[in-house]
């Protein structure tokens, strides 16, 4: 990928099942996270953080025998996320540079509410190396 | 109503045991794929060895994850509309690794009536100190 091309958008919807997949991964029984009577659980912020990796982009593609390391992330809450809503991701890379004879990929990660509202931004830094590395 | 954090004050998550269990799920797609868990490597022992690691490790995000955790529990739901996190991963883990996120206030400022803006120090490190993460948290809280 180069500086400025973007990654094809996906669009998914919040699942319970898997909200409530993240809700056992990190032990996290939160009543805001889980379904009752008359209120909106709320999306696990793990599951939106995972979501918003470019590897959950259709078009995500690595050559065998490398391997992608997220070194760093900056991330934006903006707006709680829903289960049972559908919500849309962008992926673009936004900058490409060098650190530590390392190229690295700043790869900016949008999540959009059904109104077009962002929900979450995550700029991801991200550096490829051979598998043996 | 929750009394608001001072600099200085420090939030600390206690130990968090790493297990495979738990990265399965939080790195493997959801339970009801054909074929779970998605092979890569956070779930899976070959694609691990492939990628140069002896065993899988825990994805970063999972980790984040924990991170605002602590953070939610320290700001309430301010955290989701004005939280800021910048994490740098320093270290993997891996199943039967262990370790503790702590956060402390560094800076609070109002940012006008009825406004007040975090900084937050925040780590995560294993029981013999080894640091796993760093960075910081901002977050804004009305009152």
């Amino acid at each position: 990928m180069l500086q400025g091309e973007s990654y094809e958008p996906l669009t998914f919807v919040v699942a319970e099942e898997y909200n409530e997949q993240y809700v056992f991964a990190q032990t996290d029984y939160s009543e805001r996270y889980l379904p009752s009577p008359g209120k909106e659980a709320q999306a696990h912020p793990g599951l939106l953080m995972q979501m918003l990796s470019n590897t959950r982009s259709p078009s995500y593609w690595i050559p065998g025998g490398i391997g992608a390391i997220l070194g760093s992330a900056q991330t934006k809450f903006l707006r709680p996320a829903y289960v049972g809503r559908e919500y849309k991701v962008t992926w673009t890379v936004t900058q490409i540079y060098p650190k530590r004879e390392k190229q690295y990929h700043e790869i900016t990660a949008t999540m959009y509410d059904s109104a077009g509202d962002p929900v979450m931004e995550r700029k991801l830094h991200v550096t490829y190396v051979p598998a043996a590395e | 109503m929750r009394e608001l954090p001072a600099p200085g004050d420090v939030f600390e998550s206690g130990t968090i045991p790493v297990s495979f269990a738990k990265m399965l799920a939080f790195s493997g797609g959801p339970f009801d794929t054909p074929g779970w868990p998605l092979r890569n490597i956070h779930t899976d022992y070959e694609k691990a060895r492939e990628a140069g690691i002896p065993v899988p490790i825990a994805s970063g995000i999972q980790a984040e994850s924990h991170l605002v955790r602590l953070l939610e529990g320290a700001f309430g739901d301010a955290w989701f509309r004005t939280g800021m996190l910048d994490v740098k991963h320093v270290r993997p883990l891996a199943a039967g690794d262990a370790f503790a996120l702590k956060a402390r206030v560094a800076e609070r400022r109002q940012l006008g009536e009825g406004t007040t803006r975090y900084v937050l120090e925040v780590s995560g490190a294993r029981p013999d100190g080894t640091l796993v993460l760093t960075g910081t948290a901002e977050v804004s809280v009305e009152r």
